[in-house]
């Protein structure tokens, strides 16, 4: 616990802060969820830390982590440390599981405070394998398996359609109709018998596109061993992932996937007696291939192509199509080519230590400098396709061969960095001091093909972005119980002007061992500051910048464009970075050495979050308008973890979970004063949706005879309404539904209770391990995925919740006005049924198993024999079951609703090590 | 090893140590230090207040304004024109919220008036203005920045006559102002603003250029001209006298409102079109000498696109006229009822598409079972379509294009509002000296070749007045002017809140129905709410027009 472990860390954080809130997992426990992307090993694996899914499409699945909930409303994202130095997500996503030796994840001021402005939003602080004195180990893992869509919710079949089109164009000819349902049918009694008996068209285009399995497949050795003088770990690992749809990889179709080589080299070395020299090599070459078409238009083709609409290819044998359906999927995957790219990093650290003993113990200076690279180069072929229908070419595309593309270089970037560290560890009798000093330098340049961000104006290749901290921790402990810390940094960053561009971060920390063994109990209290210069507002807004545009055409046989410069936004000479006022106070205990408690109760007040200010200034200005540090918010909640582990007559057990529960309030955001105060939305948590109250549907005893409302209804203002429509809340009384009846209609879309739960046995070999985890709290609004909401709206297709529609005819014996769920159905925009209101907001409650696992260690007498040291045959299974009511009601897979899925898998493999 | 090592590890953090280290800005916009004072410059800020010239092709749902008005009704049944109709338009949704467009204009001007206010030496650094060639080249720099300066000054008068059009008194302002400064400003009253864009016409009208198409410099057609400022100061004039801002009923208004259009008249420069129908396609717009402003875009499908009946391939139906408008057309002979649209004024069949007129290659046929069934869905609810400003024939499978520019100002409307005026200020037939009655005015307009409508029987000022309206309905039918009008004559409670009506034909027989409510409330609505984010950052000091 106090100690200092020797190990050379270039950071200014030393291994272990007794005053800080520091979650950690090993990589051992993240290789045992398999997943191409690191990023989604960590659900329910490190407390502190809320994953979300993305999309499970091999080379873009990255998932999205923040810690604690959301600090801020501008950029979240987390600054990622590996071996000392920092990386982003481009290296991050793809390490592989087994190279990591541990993972921390920073929380609270007391380490982060040394960070400076990079610390704000937390540190995952990871370190890889090191090699060991004593005899060399390899390690052998390779695992098999393939992967599944969690869930695709798939629109309705032929016959459904047909019948419910039929009511959406009957509803909307209401008006013409003298606002009267009249049923006036599409499709014929005919039409529909052939599609219920199998003779009409009815495509699944979701089966016609993808596979039901897709190939998983990775494989590591590793070696590690060394002396006193020398130790290596030298890793290679290969990874394959496959993507779910269903054609060949060959020479002119893709399917999607990617394949990783990586290769790291960890090398120790110690020499006359005060140097301790480390070389860190981590590369590795990404291969993926994709087919032509982009994915997400992909996936909402599928989603939204009728089963009706056309046969996968003509009578003629050729492509079908049409022009308002122009991209048949199938021909999308099959027809148009596919594009490769590859990537290729490396980080490579060096680090030298000299242990000054020799002028005072303890004393020791480590020098550090690590370089940093990455590139992307993408080749193509594509190709084109006719599109027919009955026999007929519809659009003006011809059939062309496979064109083949150049390789060429898309994006780079180059990012050295340095470490110049002072370290002092000595114990005095009761007293012990651990200080660091650590000065660090960052020069990050990058080539981009597009615009950088929104409002800064910094575009093209060669983009700099430089940073330095000056930062520190000073621990004293006092008779092995009482402990104080000290952490500052002071950093400077290339975002803001000369002279305003640097910040002073201190932190102070206090903790106290209340009890030891058998007991044992540290609580622990910390407050100070950290800053985020990482805006998503952009960069350099202290400049000054002016653009250019089309103004007017002159002329009179011919145009001349006139060009007219304008200054953009107003340039805030003082922009600064936002701080985060960290608040901390928790406490660790172990019971009986069997169970273990860690307990944190935390706040987070930001300030100076950057915020475009239109709350002060009139449209007499005449001109876009200011950035300015004002925006406040804060962040409060609390994380309890528990961990039991016993054993028992040789069956070994442990039950462990753990909990986040995190409320934030946006405090101040620069919002103009609405014209009710029910709708600010200042006061309310980050991405509160806001939309009006729905009250039902409206039904015929609600109007007149010439359609219009009976006086006393407040008028909607966002169109005519007919029953069947919904019906909202007039809140201030005005007599209109307006914009001014808009207020808070749910929670955000991420969960406010984070949990997981985790049990795991052995004995006698066998191991059998779960993982659950959970979120609860968010609400989802489905009309964010509008695909699968918005029925027959825009030539869409429907799913089936519209056949919970309001509908009444009753000459067709049709009449659901008291049973509807859905409002009626139209094939136009309607403004006032698909907006945003309470109608369309669900529980997004869930809960997965994230992880089951079952494994076999063949006993030593057998291993012995074969010159093994252990050999463990696996399965498992990930993200097997999902229990959500957005599934059960809606079939919306409760994080990746829309597009490419995230993915189960069932894995099986081995692990074999020789020494 | 570890030497190597350690002067990396020692050079890097030099080069971080240097204060320029932290400097980085390397980019591809301009800044204060790029952006040269020099001509382009200069012409380049110059240009920039002209983007805010409004196209009213784009007023609102991307098309005409003319489907808040009487005139119109917009097909798409979730249009912001709806607002309008219903009447449930308010401070926090305006369709037609410009409000902060038009600052922006404003400071555009101002910006460019203040950074070139030593042009003269700032083109004269750094350049030779000795030789002949030089000298030449330095003196039409000069004459081009020095019209720049009095386009900005006019630009800036008529983003305050838009302002005040809609809002009444606006805050005035004629310099940039500075993020540090207090923005937050109080009403102008209407009377100084109208002032303030008479003075700036007056002071700045002969430092213009006359005629760009017969100068040297015809390339710069579309700039503004003394026609323009002229045209400018004689509508803000003519607004000034309208009853809804001359409650006292001051004819001394009416005479200066006459007298200004006068100033345009005399200039001797524009002259009515020949060709009604083709005026408003395509180049016709630029080459005729009726224009006095036009905003000009390059070639599109979108207005052909929006309102082109939704039974040619394409077509969306949008805004389509009103049997409102139609029915008061005049006719030029005995009415027929089984052919309403016969012996009409000219000018109906080429604004309007009725049934049973030629139009996209087929003969529009709007009974049951037509090819234009008015009960198809998307059909025109009114019976009519759009023909003004339409190219016919445009296929827009193929994506064929056209060009279309908006009129702002012409040469028809001039000599309306002299005509209007002229009646209010001296009676029908008294010229004032000037050459022109207003009977005369009048009747040039209608007596246009292709039109040649009778001359107004009208005999006293009432009925003259009455049929000045009636030509400003008939003449400018969808130009933007409508609304304008029924609100400076204080008729848009009556207009206004009248059903709009529309036209149904089976077998031959046409019969009139209403097709909506509107609603206009007059207590309030005679004046635009300034936005509610207005209202709200101001804490009081911009106070809301009365009744919003």
């Amino acid at each position: 616990m106090l100690a200092f472990s020797g190990k050379v860390l270039a950071q200014s954080v030393p291994d272990s802060i007794p005053t800080a809130s520091v979650s950690k997992v090993s990589g051992e426990e993240l290789y045992r969820t398999p997943a191409a992307n690191i990023t989604n090993t960590f659900y329910g694996r490190l407390p502190g830390i809320i994953t979300e899914q993305a999309s499970g499409e091999p080379g873009y699945d990255n998932a999205s982590f923040v810690i604690r909930g959301m600090g801020t409303y501008d950029n979240n994202d987390i600054a990622i440390f590996v071996d000392g130095f920092q990386v982003n997500n481009t290296y991050f996503q793809y390490l592989s599981a087994i190279e990591i030796a541990e993972v921390k994840l920073y929380k609270d001021a007391a380490a982060l405070a040394a960070f400076g402005m990079r610390g704000a939003n937390g540190v995952l602080w990871i370190t890889t394998k090191r090699g060991h004195a004593g005899k060399p180990t390899v390690q052998v893992q390779v695992r098999n398996g393939v992967q599944q869509a969690e869930n695709i919710n798939k629109p309705l079949r032929s016959y459904d359609y047909a019948r419910l089109y039929n009511q959406a164009v009957s509803n909307d000819l209401y008006a013409v109709n003298n606002h009267q349902y009249i049923y006036t049918p599409k499709y014929t009694t005919t039409q529909l018998e052939a599609y219920k008996n199998g003779t009409g068209t009815d495509i699944d285009w979701f089966d016609e596109v993808l596979k039901k399995n897709a190939v998983f497949r990775d494989a590591n050795i590793t070696f590690s061993g060394g002396d006193t003088t020398t130790r290596y770990a030298l890793i290679v690992d290969y990874m394959k992932n496959q993507g779910l749809y269903n054609v060949a990889t060959n020479a002119t179709t893709s399917n999607a996937q990617i394949q990783r080589f990586n290769l790291r080299a960890n090398l120790d070395f110690s020499f006359f007696k005060i140097f301790e020299a480390k070389v860190d090599l981590g590369g590795r070459i990404e291969d993926r291939r994709y087919p032509n078409f982009n994915g997400p238009s992909l996936w909402n083709n599928m989603a939204v192509y009728p089963s009706n609409v056309y046969p996968v290819k003509d009578e003629t044998g050729n492509w079908s199509g049409t022009t308002v359906y122009s991209n048949n999927p199938v021909a999308s995957l099959k027809a148009l080519g596919w594009t490769s790219t590859h990537d290729r990093t490396l980080q490579a650290n060096f680090n030298l230590k000299e242990k000054l003993d020799f002028i005072t113990p303890g004393l020791y200076l480590s020098e550090a400098v690590s370089f940093n690279t990455w590139t992307r180069s993408a080749a193509s072929k594509t190709a084109t396709y006719a599109r027919y229908y009955n026999g007929v070419q519809t659009t003006t595309d011809v059939t062309s061969d496979l064109v083949a593309s150049a390789s060429s270089p898309t994006n780079q970037y180059d990012w050295k960095q340095a470490n110049l560290s002072a370290g002092y560890d000595r114990t005095f009798g009761s007293h012990a001091v651990h200080a660091l000093v650590n000065y660090f330098a960052s020069n990050y340049i990058e080539d981009w093909n597009g615009n950088f961000n929104g409002s800064g104006y910094n575009t093209g290749n060669n983009i700099f972005h430089h940073y330095t901290n000056l930062g520190g921790t000073i621990d004293y402990t006092y008779r092995n119980k009482y402990m104080l810390g000290f952490g500052f940094g002071y950093s400077g960053s290339d975002n803001y002007a000369i002279g305003h561009n640097h910040g002073f971060y201190p932190a102070i920390s206090a903790g106290w061992i209340a009890l030891t063994a058998p007991l044992y109990l540290k609580v622990r209290a910390s407050a100070g500051k950290s800053g985020n210069e990482n805006s998503a507002q952009g960069r350099y807004l202290y400049q000054q910048y002016y653009g250019t545009s089309t103004a007017f055409y002159t002329g009179v046989t011919s145009l001349n464009s006139n060009t007219a410069i304008a200054p953009t936004y107003i340039a805030n000479p003082d922009i600064f970075a936002e701080h985060s006022m960290k608040y901390n106070v928790g406490f660790d205990m172990t019971l009986f050495k069997k169970l273990d408690i860690i307990a944190d109760a935390y706040m987070d007040k930001r300030g100076g979050i950057i915020t475009y200010d239109q709350a002060s200034y009139a449209a007499t200005i005449g001109t876009a308008l200011m950035f300015k540090n004002i925006g406040k918010m804060t962040n409060k909640g609390f994380e309890l973890t528990m961990n039991y582990h016993d054993t028992w007559k040789g069956l070994g057990y442990h039950v462990g979970g753990s909990m986040l529960y995190h409320k934030n309030t946006v405090d101040y955001k620069a919002e103009i004063t609405p014209v009710n105060s029910f709708s600010k939305t200042t006061g309310l948590s980050v991405s509160t949706p806001t939309g009006l109250i729905a009250e039902g549907f409206y039904q015929t005893d609600d109007f007149n005879a010439d359609g219009t409302l009976k006086s006393g209804q407040p008028v909607p203002v966002f169109g005519a309404v007919q029953p069947g429509d919904l019906k909202y809340k007039d809140l201030d009384n005005s007599g209109f539904v307006d914009q001014n009846d808009v207020t808070k209609i749910g929670h955000p879309a991420y969960p406010s209770l984070y949990y997981s739960f985790n049990a795991s046995l052995d004995y006698k070999g066998f191991d059998v391990a779960i993982l659950f985890q959970g979120g609860a709290g968010a609400d989802f609004n489905l009309l964010n995925a509008a695909t699968q909401t918005l029925a027959f709206v825009s030539n869409n297709n429907a799913f089936p919740m519209a056949k919970g529609a309001w509908a009444y005819y009753p000459s067709e014996g049709i009449d659901t006005r008291s049973t509807a769920t859905y409002p009626r159905l139209t094939t136009q925009s309607n403004t006032n049924n698909y907006r945003n209101s309470t109608f369309w907001i669900k529980k997004n409650n869930y809960l997965r198993i994230r992880n089951i696992e079952v494994g076999y260690s063949l006993p030593e007498a057998f291993l012995k024999r074969a010159h093994l040291s252990r050999l463990r045959l696996f399965m498992s299974a990930t993200n097997p079951v999902t229990i959500s009511k957005l599934l059960r009601d809606y079939n919306f897979d409760p994080e990746t609703p829309t597009g490419y899925p995230g993915l189960k898998s069932y894995i099986g493999g081995l692990s074999v090590s020789f020494n | 090893m570890q030497k190597l090592t350690i002067y990396i590890v020692i050079l890097l953090v030099l080069s971080a140590c240097s204060k320029d280290f932290l400097n980085t800005k390397i980019d591809s916009s301009e800044t204060d230090k790029t952006l040269n004072s020099d001509y382009s410059t200069l012409i380049s800020l110059g240009n920039a207040p002209y983007a805010y010239i409004r196209n009213g092709f784009l007023s609102v749902d991307g098309n005409l304004f003319a489907a808040a008005t009487d005139e119109a009704e917009q097909t798409s049944g979730i249009s912001d024109a709806q607002l309008f109709n219903q009447g449930s338009w308010n401070a926090t949704t305006n369709p037609d919220n410009y409000y902060s467009s038009y600052y922006r204009g404003i400071r555009a001007a101002n910006y460019f008036l203040e950074h070139s206010v030593n042009y003269k030496d700032i083109l004269g650094t750094n350049r030779d203005t000795i030789s002949a060639a030089g000298a030449i080249s330095y003196k039409n720099d000069v004459m081009n920045v020095a019209w720049y300066r009095a386009e900005a000054h006019i630009l800036r008068a008529y983003f305050y006559f838009e302002l005040s059009k809609r809002y009444g008194g606006v805050p005035l302002l004629t310099r940039v102002l500075n993020a540090d400064e207090n923005t937050i400003m109080p009403a102008t009253p209407y009377d100084s603003v109208m002032n303030f864009v008479v003075d700036e016409v007056t002071l700045y009208q002969d430092s213009l250029q006359v005629n760009w198409k017969t100068s040297s410099f015809s390339n710069y057609d579309g700039r503004f001209t003394k026609g323009v400022a002229l045209a400018l100061k004689a509508r803000a004039l003519l607004y000034w006298a309208s009853p809804l801002h001359n409650t006292s009923g001051d004819v001394l208004r009416w005479q200066q409102a006459a007298a200004a259009a006068h100033d345009v008249i005399a200039l001797g420069i524009y002259s009515l079109s020949n060709d009604y129908r083709n005026y408003f396609l395509q180049s016709n717009t630029l080459s005729s000498g009726e224009t006095i402003l036009a905003v000009r875009q390059t070639a599109n499908h979108y207005m052909e696109t929006m309102n082109y009946p939704i039974s040619t391939s394409g077509g969306q139906s949008g805004v389509t006229p009103s049997e409102n408008l139609v029915s008061d057309y005049e006719y030029t002979g005995t009415p027929d009822p089984a052919n309403p649209y016969t012996n009409r004024d000219p000018r109906l069949g080429m604004s309007v598409v009725t049934n049973g007129s030629t139009w996209n290659s087929r003969v529009i046929n709007e009974a049951p079972g037509g090819t234009d069934d008015m009960a198809n869905t998307n059909a025109s609810k009114t019976g009519y379509y759009l023909k003004k400003f339409l190219n016919d024939g445009l296929n827009l499978v193929q994506g064929g294009t056209a060009t279309h520019h908006w009129v702002v100002m012409r040469y028809g409307e001039v000599l309306l509002e002299y005509a209007e005026a002229m009646n209010e200020a001296y009676g029908p037939d008294n010229d004032n000296g000037y050459g022109l009655t207003a009977r005369a005015a009048i009747n040039m307009v209608r007596a246009r070749t292709g039109v040649n409508m009778p001359a107004v029987t009208a005999t006293n000022q009432d009925e003259f007045r009455t049929a000045v309206k009636h030509e400003r309905r008939i003449e400018l039918a969808f130009e933007d002017y409508r609304y304008w009008d029924l609100l400076r004559w204080k008729d848009a409670e009556t207009a206004l809140n009248k059903p709009l009506l529309g036209v149904k034909v089976n077998n031959g027989v046409y019969t009139t129905f209403s097709v909506e409510e509107r609603v206009f409330n007059a207590s309030k609505m005679y004046y635009y709410p300034f936005p509610q984010t207005e209202i709200s950052i101001s804490k009081g000091v911009l106070v809301q027009n009365p009744g919003w």
